[in-house]
């Protein structure tokens, strides 16, 4: 590899990441007047906030996390090494959580790309085939930008680890457990060229930390080493025991699963969309990539053999009967962008010099629109000054009120809000809420029934006692919020007590001994 | 073994496309007029003869009713009997099966080249599948043995003496056979002005022979009970201001998500390319499909009902072009890795995803209520042990669920309404539902004067009486997410006013 190579890939990658971090940073920089960007973006905005709890819990000391957007009692039983670490280094630094999980996740997107580069080098001799298969795993997306309106769900526009471009974009943890996954990956290619048995130990070390990462990645990577290792030529017993080690660290995720109430009712579903969906959400990588993978079964190394296994692996896996079968897609833009650079260079190479450039730096161009138009739509939508976009923002007074809360209420202390300002107090407070996650609050449309019934509670008793079970302490009102629209009346109760007003921001607190 | 499958692996493949076929054809029962045809099929095996006025409806009792789909209502009688709900979704998915085979059974294809048939027929007929087993089903079915017949009639003249079999069932079964007819003059005459643009002669005895068995379908399809007022009711649909109103009987693109319209826009796309392909190169065959694709297309576009039909009309053509494509297939290796991975994502996503969204493993009573009408079971048990009393007005898409379940009540309007107009007074149900409804009407909503409604919570006329006390005083009797039954509060001295039904 030249130095040339070395710093045009450089440029490359901080492009990337410049144009990936755009609005993050844009909105940051200047913030509108009065309101405090909440640091999340359109695609999976709502579980932004669930890992800026990660890192506000292990800020606040925490090892093993809590489920903050319930107010049930449970037993700390979430692990995510990354999250620790991350909020260690914000409590050294001094940060705030949010700004942690955008510069961790800054900082964690150079190891992925360098990871990304060595893994492709694996597949492309020259350098203008590295640097142009480079380009197009940081840049391609499907044909949701044109297609969108026309095929429902085209996953190049919400599901962020379907492609590179949007894991880039997303929490620290999908970041790492794609280095993870490539990184294992290569030291597993590695043993089965080498025979050398430190590889396959230390690929099953960074798979076992990964299951904690992301568990669902095992399901897919099992097969794979399985698959891989028997058309290698492994015996059928190896090939499994190799499978099997990789994805020891599963059994303790099952077992959590199943063991703890909290995780169980976490446990949403995640089903996949329509194949349609799927193959707008690829676009033209799909052509690209039958051709490429023509190429790649002729070819007779276990390295090509095993780009086409990941393929088929996922492809079947994204519709296994599981109900989290859509956490099933994470990386499949990579052996996807590597057969359609194969396939690319195999139909550009049919033309003149010229036509031929066309062909590959049109290609990377149209390729990469649905990723820019993911910039342009948050930079717009975020940007824009309408009530619907202040679900990116809080008012000033709010976000003070909610920094009352984290300086004056305790770590057993549950707070009761309409679900907006549930969704972030966690993160901001490493309190717990009683609403704020569809997924992670448990039953949350019950959830919701009971709030209105409470809301529209006139009984003093049935309304203490609905706050008494659900371990509320605190109750947040901000500006204009709903929880007061349909006549809650929160200074006529006898049993809350008015203990924060400040700007149209309203903290209550709950007097169970009251009279 | 293995080598006995690889020999087999066409036939192999072939297998799976129809099994996918099958597969995405099954919906969830859920016909909004599967009660209606239910108590009609009982009626006629229980009397042996048919049910011609109405006893279901207060509004227009005894109205005497063209029911063009007499002969498919005790066969479903007794397929609900028998199989279930289920066994409705899967009857319905077998008849889709059946129309996808009829159209391309009279081409050599390729598995490959039946997959790529089998996507838009999968997409564009969804409409029509889309509630299980239906009497448009069936009638769909009609249309694809009438294609594959008058196709066959190109190579094997003899085919053409089913149709007369064909129309006498058919115009028993459903209304559209009307349409049918129309496919035969298109074809049988086209045939036979290309066969004489070609030899210059006039083939008198080809002419009799087309002429004679046009005429004899035209002839059996009086063979019905209701004889010629079978072609004034599809006459009707002409002139009916409200049919727009109904949910099949609106435009692709008006809020349609299961009408498919950017692939039937491909579809569409593709079929102008090929016809284009082959008017340049004089292939008159083209002629009988392309009068029809042009004649069909407005009418597909304004009802999502014809997209079905337009799709089973035009299938044969498609075809007929891909079956003429020569492409060897067989020397890329990673077709046979493809083509599994297609069969398997196909298999699971039916099989996981769409049966255990539509409950079909454990398919209940209260999922056929809210699949059909977006009704519990519940509330229907609770007007069962609660009959209402007096005149209701009730939503027109539970009016089938509720005849088929016996609820002790007679109705304001139901599926079958929707044409229904009396002669002498010009009265009609569903033209003064609809503007009640949607409307509301409120003077005229007072002028029924209801002591019962059963509507839907999110209705135009509930969001009047939440707001204002213009159509009356309303307690609510029971409701579920969807529906509410309410009854009228009357002051003890009111007198309730006499009813001016005109």
């Amino acid at each position: 590899m030249t130095t040339k190579e070395k710093i045009i890939a450089l440029i490359i990658g901080i492009s990337v990441l410049f144009l990936v971090n755009l609005p993050i940073f844009y909105f940051y920089l200047f913030p509108k007047d009065n309101l405090v960007f909440l640091g999340r973006r359109i695609v999976n905005s709502q579980d932004t906030y669930t890992y800026v709890s990660f890192i506000e819990e292990a800020k606040q000391g925490k090892i093993i996390f809590d489920n903050l957007y319930t107010t049930q009692a449970q037993i700390p039983s979430l692990i995510r090494p990354s999250y620790i670490v991350i909020g260690k280094f914000a409590s050294i630094f001094n940060i705030s959580s949010t700004s942690a999980y955008h510069l961790s996740r800054l900082l964690l997107s150079i190891p992925l790309l360098i990871v990304l580069y060595k893994f492709l080098s694996l597949f492309f001799e020259t350098s203008k085939k590295r640097l142009i298969a480079f380009t197009i795993l940081l840049t391609s997306s499907g044909l949701g930008f044109i297609l969108g309106g026309l095929i429902p769900g085209s996953t190049d526009l919400w599901i962020p680890e379907a492609n590179t471009f949007l894991s880039l974009a997303e929490s620290p943890h999908f970041i790492l457990s794609q280095i993870l996954m490539i990184e294992g990956f290569l030291l597993f290619l590695r043993f089965l060229e080498k025979k050398k048995l430190i590889y396959i130990f230390t690929s099953t070390v960074l798979f076992l930390f990964l299951s904690f990462e992301h568990p669902y990645n095992m399901f897919i990577i099992a097969p794979i080493i399985f698959l891989t290792s028997f058309f290698s030529n492994q015996k059928l017993f190896k090939s499994a025991f190799f499978a099997s080690i990789s994805s020891f660290g599963i059994i303790y995720q099952i077992w959590q699963a199943i063991a703890n109430p909290i995780l169980k009712s976490w446990q949403v579903k995640l089903i996949s969309p329509s194949p349609t969906a799927y193959l707008a959400g690829f676009g033209f990588l799909i052509p690209f990539s039958i051709i490429g993978a023509e190429d790649f079964i002729r070819q007779n190394s276990i390295k090509h053999k095993f780009i086409l296994i990941w393929l088929f692996v996922t492809a079947v896996m994204i519709y296994a009967p599981l109900d989290f079968q859509r956490r099933m897609i994470e990386g499949i833009h990579i052996p996807l962008v590597i057969l359609t650079t194969t396939g690319l260079f195999t139909v550009a190479g049919r033309f003149k010099k010229q036509i031929r450039l066309l062909i590959l730096y049109g290609t990377i161009f149209i390729l990469s629109l649905s990723s820019f138009y993911i910039i342009f739509n948050d930079l717009n939508t975020i940007g824009k000054d309408s009530s619907q976009n202040y679900y990116y923002y809080i008012s000033k007074s709010e976000s003070e009120g909610i920094t009352w809360l984290k300086n004056n209420t305790n770590e057993s202390d549950g707070i009761l809000s309409n679900w907006f300002f549930g969704n972030i107090i966690p993160g901001i407070t490493g309190r717990k809420v009683y609403l704020g996650h569809k997924a992670q609050s448990g039953n949350f449309d019950q959830k919701v029934e009971l709030l209105n019934s409470f809301l529209l509670n006139e009984n003093i008793v049935t309304s203490v006692e609905f706050l008494k079970q659900n371990n509320i302490n605190y109750i947040f009102i901000g500006n204009f919020d709903p929880l007061l629209s349909y006549g809650f009346k929160p200074d006529s109760k006898p049993f809350l007590k008015k203990v924060y007003s400040k700007g149209g921001v309203l903290i209550y607190k709950v007097k169970y001994n009251s009279p | 073994m293995f080598t006995t499958l690889l020999k087999n692996k066409e036939k192999i493949y072939s297998f799976f496309v129809y099994l996918i076929v099958f597969l995405s054809s099954v919906f969830p029962a859920g016909d909004k007029d599967w009660g209606w045809h239910y108590k009609y099929g009982e009626y006629f095996l229980k009397n042996g003869k048919i049910l011609t006025s109405d006893i279901f409806s207060w509004t227009m009792q005894g109205y005497q009713w063209i029911n063009h789909s007499w002969a498919y209502d005790p066969l479903l009688y007794i397929l609900t009997n028998l199989t279930g709900y289920v066994g409705l979704a899967l009857i319905g998915a077998l008849i889709n099966l059946l129309t996808f085979y009829f159209l391309i059974a009279n081409f050599k294809l390729d598995y490959w080249k039946k997959a790529i048939l089998a996507v838009p027929f999968i997409l564009i007929s969804e409409v029509g599948i889309m509630f299980g087993l239906r009497s448009q089903v069936v009638s769909t079915l009609f249309f694809a043995i009438l294609m594959f017949l008058l196709i066959r009639a190109r190579t094997r003249l003899k085919s053409i003496f089913f149709l007369p079999l064909l129309f006498l069932i058919w115009a028993n079964f459903h209304g559209d056979f009307t349409l049918g007819l129309l496919i035969v003059g298109v074809f049988l005459g086209s045939y036979f002005l290309i066969d004489f643009y070609k030899t210059k002669k006039f083939n008198s005895q080809i002419f009799w022979k087309y002429g004679l068995v046009s005429a004899i379908c035209f002839a059996v399809t009086f063979i019905n009970p209701f004889g010629y007022h079978v072609y004034l009711e599809s006459i009707r649909h002409f002139s009916n201001p409200y049919l727009k109103n109904v949910y099949e009987w609106m435009p692709i693109y008006n809020n349609c998500s299961y009408c498919h319209v950017s692939s039937f826009i491909i579809y569409a796309l593709a079929l102008i390319a090929c016809f284009g392909f082959y008017i340049m190169r004089k292939k008159l065959f083209t002629i009988p499909f392309l009068i029809l694709a042009i004649m069909l297309i407005w009418p597909t576009i304004d009802t999502r009902r014809f997209l079905p039909i337009f799709v089973v009309v035009t299938l044969p053509f498609l075809a007929g072009f891909i079956q003429n494509i020569k492409l060897d297939l067989s020397k890329y290796k990673i077709l046979p890795l493809i083509t599994i991975v297609v069969i398997l994502i196909s298999l699971e996503f039916n099989l996981y995803n769409r049966f255990t969204n539509y409950k079909l493993y454990n398919f209940t009573e209260n999922d056929f209520c809210h699949f059909a009408s977006e009704c519990s079971t519940k509330t229907i048990d609770y007007l069962v042990s609660h009959p209402p009393k007096g005149k209701g007005f009730t939503f027109y898409d539970i009016g089938g669920y509720l005849i088929g379940k016996n609820i002790p009540v007679k109705l304001f309007i139901d599926g079958r309404m929707h044409l229904w107009k009396d002669d002498a007074s010009g009265y009609t149900a569903f033209g003064d539902y609809i503007k009640m409804y949607y409307g509301p009407n409120i003077k005229l909503f007072n002028k029924y004067d209801f002591d019962w409604l059963f509507i839907q919570k999110s209705s135009t006329i509930m969001k009047e009486i939440y707001a204002t006390k213009n159509l009356g005083r309303w307690n609510i009797e029971y409701q579920d997410n969807d529906l509410i039954y309410l009854t009228r509060i009357r002051q003890q001295n009111q007198l309730k006013p006499t009813f001016l039904k005109r």
